[in-house]
């Protein structure tokens, strides 16, 4: 049966917290999730229940039948091998055009939105043009494409011409391998292929492509009338050059996606008029067919177009043209317009807002089944998931004005009715939000989704007005555009809109490791406990550290060191990625790339640095133990520390146990909360501020911890916070330790609202109390602590709310725990296909739960 | 909660019957697939402390054994 929470003596009253739905008093705790799916029609209800999810936990696909496919891969190496000799931008043109030319189209029972970016449902692309390593390990793997001769000689071809080969040129034997283990620093994009990206959907729903065609070609025209104008000024005519290359591509480019999803109207067509036998689905697909050659080629009238032109649009940013994460964009405000048209003025493709949540329903499904080809690391780092598939709504307009419709509340109550892992939702929020949609925002996490994660609606906005100021090209967000943002991946604000958004990950993303760097500057920058090698630069004997100081300097420079060196990769990545990566799509829905008549990945108009640092609490809380047991308290020698780690704390117990009950993040503890807020804000912040990068610009941390918080920790022998040799390292970004938080859920946002200098983004996990949550009173009580959260200027905060019972229940019996999602790090995963050892991570983070002190802090009116 | 319970002392063998590349307990590195990880090692919390290796053709341990780890298994 349910569990209801125990009464709580507040203000003179008995507060009594009986379950709000009272039905649910008759279901067993531990299969609570399992009764909470909703589909909103049979229709997406049948559509869930086929849906082929490409999870991946631990390096491998859950679904065996799940492989990558041979297509892309084919049509772009024929292409790149045709156009031999011609400008490289339009070679990546031709490429794209080939690939969207020849390849198989994907038509499902049940879709209304279409298109796919491989030959097989089950089958994602790969990209030898980027890293021919992570290629050779699909080829290794049970997922190799087929056949494998041919995929093994196509990837033997791209090794010169390769991204991974174009930039480790430019790095020692040694930086490289310390990079490609993931123990410090996370691989470079070379090697991997990972990205990011925001595509500007604006441009392509409001203009249409045969627009921006017009527009190539005029600039087109216009450049070759200037390069022939007489005298000859060769210090202006020979720039066009490029130019005219850049908008020659964007015009193939435009033209192939045109024809593709024209391809895709003839296809609908065909099975319409030959093979469909239901007459409403045969309906149907002639308005899919009628839909699809109209869009992306001319602007969206309805919301059904909307949805249709985002979704390709969406294929080729992501998946097609190259692979990229995420699904940043805004999507109640990018949909909003056609959301009116069609549901409340019923102008075009009028249908009503249950119509409309069922359209959310179906994209999520969509993006559910959408297949990733990325490097191993990145199937080991997003466990129990597909990808880092993460849209923004809510927050503010201009004026600091809510930004809520009624398009969010049907994003959001499609996400609440068909429970799907992705793509999780970001929501900005702000005083001014309305209450109906943050009623929305508490039912989704209520029902444990994981999502929304909550970020803090000024703090992202200010924070891109600040980066404007170091445009290079004087360009950087107005006041206005600085409003319109979403999440690039799990954590940091990025513009959205027609032009100067994130196109690849050289500005923002990628990681770096605090938790192993502590276990080296122990050890003079080698790395004993897994790869028996010198991992960072020689910082002398821990033993030698006079001072408390000593150690800390000696931590900067292996921090130092690790930033440098992969923001550097980046950087170089982003070098070449300017030349032989161009991606001319995108180029032609950037309104900034049209009318300078540069690439859009080349071109940088609003900076927007950051790196992620993860498992910045171990180290933290480690060097909080070091300074009060060796240096201030004396009661151990930095040897006997030493020795202790190196033997993995067997024979030293009751020291383990003094550093493990050292003060520790997140319980309001002075002692601990001095150094580390230093620690974040001098060298975690401020060695990473002084580095510039490509978009001319200063780096901030982002922490945040994705799965990495399990790798980097199986990859981290003991460190003095008390942890043994492979326990995970901390699951946030300024998260406290699992289980270690200890003073309720209003010490941790006091800790943590202490950090505030030299920060772009701070991921906070927390795990609340079901029955508190599902009580009467839980709206209440999660909206006063969101209040209090906002007044605090902390970042950001997601939650988990779900029993223990009900995660080791499905520990037992996994096939009864399809639908039990939990929140790892930044995502949502399906907990059944996480592997034990994150389980058990989640399982040990501490439930929160609330009482009089906290509702009095949080003022909540109960 | 107890340190690891399984120990492994890997070293070069050239030639070696028994190579980490066909070992239950080894899997690839996260970049470059011709290296390796041990994930032998364990703790009471199911914590998986890995071991890189740099040669898995030519690395052996003791705890050498056939077959394949589930996801479940590692991490």
């Amino acid at each position: 049966m349910a569990t209801v929470a125990e009464p709580v003596n507040y203000n003179g009253k008995v507060i009594n917290f009986p379950l709000e739905r009272q039905e649910e008093n008759d279901i067993p705790e531990d299969m609570l999730h399992e009764n909470l799916a909703r589909p909103s029609t049979e229709r997406t209800k049948r559509l869930k229940a086929r849906c082929r999810w490409k999870h991946a936990s631990a390096g491998e696909f859950i679904d065996s039948e799940v492989r990558a496919g041979i297509e892309r891969m084919r049509f772009i190496t024929e292409a790149h091998k045709a156009s031999e000799g011609q400008p490289e931008v339009l070679r990546r043109a031709l490429g794209l055009a080939n690939i969207l030319n020849k390849s198989t189209l994907v038509l499902q029972q049940d879709e209304f939105i279409i298109g796919y970016h491989a030959e097989d449902p089950e089958m994602f692309p790969l990209y030898p043009e980027l890293a021919y390593m992570a290629v050779q390990d699909y080829l290794m793997s049970d997922y190799s494409p087929q056949p494998k001769e041919e995929a093994a000689a196509i990837n033997e071809y791209w090794k010169p011409f390769s991204m991974q080969a174009k930039g480790e040129r430019y790095f020692s034997k040694e930086d490289l391998t310390r990079m490609y283990q993931v123990s410090t620093m996370e691989a470079p994009g070379f090697a991997t292929g990972y990205n990011s990206v925001v595509p500007p959907y604006e441009t392509i729903l409001q203009d249409g492509l045969l627009k921006r065609m017009e527009m190539a070609k005029e600039k087109i025209k216009h450049a070759q009338e200037q390069m022939e104008q007489i005298p000859w000024n060769a210090n202006e005519g020979l720039e066009w050059i490029a130019k005219i290359d850049v908008w020659k591509s964007m015009v193939i480019a435009d033209e192939a996606v045109i024809n593709w999803a024209r391809r895709h109207a003839r296809l609908a067509k065909i099975v319409a008029e030959n093979f469909e036998s239901d007459p409403a689905r045969k309906t149907e697909l002639l308005e899919i067919s009628e839909i699809n050659h109209r869009v992306p080629a001319e602007p969206c009238k309805g919301l059904k177009d909307a949805f249709q032109a985002k979704w390709y649009t969406y294929l080729l940013c992501h998946a097609i043209d190259r692979y990229a994460s995420g699904y940043a964009h805004k999507e109640d405000e990018l949909l909003e317009p056609y959301y009116n048209a069609s549901v409340i003025d019923k102008s075009f493709q009028p249908m009503t807002y249950l119509d409309a949540v069922e359209m959310v329903e179906m994209e999520r499904l969509k993006i559910s089944e959408h297949g990733a080809g990325k490097s191993r690391a990145y199937r080991e780092i997003f466990p129990g998931s597909n990808d880092l598939f993460i849209l923004t709504v809510g927050g503010t307009k201009p004026g600091y004005l809510d930004a809520c419709s009624d398009m969010t509340d049907a994003i959001l109550e499609g996400a609440r009715n068909i429970r799907t892992t992705e793509p999780s939702i970001v929501f900005r929020y702000h005083p001014v939000g309305r209450v109906k949609t943050k009623r929305l925002v508490f039912e989704c996490i209520r029902d444990g989704l994981g999502y929304p994660s909550i970020k803090h609606d000024r703090f992202g906005t200010e924070q891109l007005k600040y980066y404007a100021q170091f445009s290079k090209n004087n360009n950087g967000a107005t006041d206005e555009e600085a409003h319109y943002w979403a999440n690039v991946l799990c954590m940091s604000a990025g513009l959205c809109g027609r032009r100067k958004t994130q196109k690849t990950r050289s500005e923002g993303g990628g990681s770096i490791f605090p938790a192993k760097m502590m276990e080296i500057v122990l050890a003079d920058g080698f790395d004993w406990s897994y790869s028996a090698m010198q991992l960072g630069p020689h910082t002398g004997k821990a033993t030698d550290f006079k001072t408390f100081d000593q150690l800390w300097e000696a931590f900067r420079t292996q921090y130092a060191y690790a930033v440098s060196t992969v923001i550097r990769a980046k950087d170089v990545m982003r070098y070449f990625e300017r030349d032989f990566l161009q991606m001319p799509f995108i180029s032609s829905i950037d309104d900034g790339a049209m009318e300078l008549g540069v690439d859009a990945v080349g071109l940088s108009e609003q900076p927007n640095g950051w790196h992620n640092p993860i498992t910045t609490i171990v180290a933290a809380n480690s060097l909080v133990a070091i300074k009060k047991l060796i240096y201030d308290e004396k009661k151990y020698t930095m040897q006997q520390l030493v020795d202790a780690l190196q033997a993995n704390w067997e024979g030293f117990e009751p020291m383990r146990l003094d550093f493990l009950n050292a003060p520790k993040w997140g319980n309001d503890d002075d002692y601990a909360d001095t150094i580390i807020k230093d620690f974040y804000e001098d060298i975690i912040g401020g060695e990473m501020a002084k580095i510039t990068n490509y978009s001319g610009g200063p780096v901030y941390p982002v922490g945040q911890a994705v799965g990495l918080y399990m790798e980097v920790g199986s990859r981290t022998g003991p460190t003095p916070d008390g942890r043994f040799g492979g326990d995970a390292g901390d699951d946030g970004g300024i998260s406290p330790y699992m289980g270690t938080d200890k003073k309720g859920p209003t010490a941790v946002l006091k800790s943590v609202a202490k950090v505030q200098k030299n920060q772009k983004a701070n991921l906070l996990n927390q795990r609340l109390s079901v029955p508190i949550m599902r009580s009467i009173h839980g709206f209440n009580i999660w909206k006063s602590y969101m209040d209090v959260w906002e007044e605090l200027n902390i970042d950001h905060v997601q939650f988990n709310v779900v029993s223990t019972a009900e995660m080791k229940a499905a520990q037992k019996e996994p096939e009864k725990h399809q639908d039990l999602i939990v929140r790892v790090s930044g995502f949502s995963a399906r907990f059944v296909d996480i592997p034990t050892y994150g389980q058990n991570t989640i399982i040990a983070r501490n439930e929160q739960t609330f009482g009089a002190e906290d509702f009095a802090f949080l003022n909540t009116q109960l | 909660m107890e340190a690891t319970e399984k120990k492994t002392i890997m070293h070069e063998e050239i030639g070696t019957k028994k190579p980490c590349s066909s070992c239950k307990w080894q899997i690839a590195d996260p970049t470059n697939p011709l290296r390796g990880q041990c994930t032998v090692n364990r703790n009471a919390m199911g914590g998986v402390w890995k071991r890189w290796i740099a040669d898995v053709a030519n690395v052996t341990c003791s705890q050498h054994m056939e077959g394949k780890l589930s996801f479940r298994e590692h991490v």
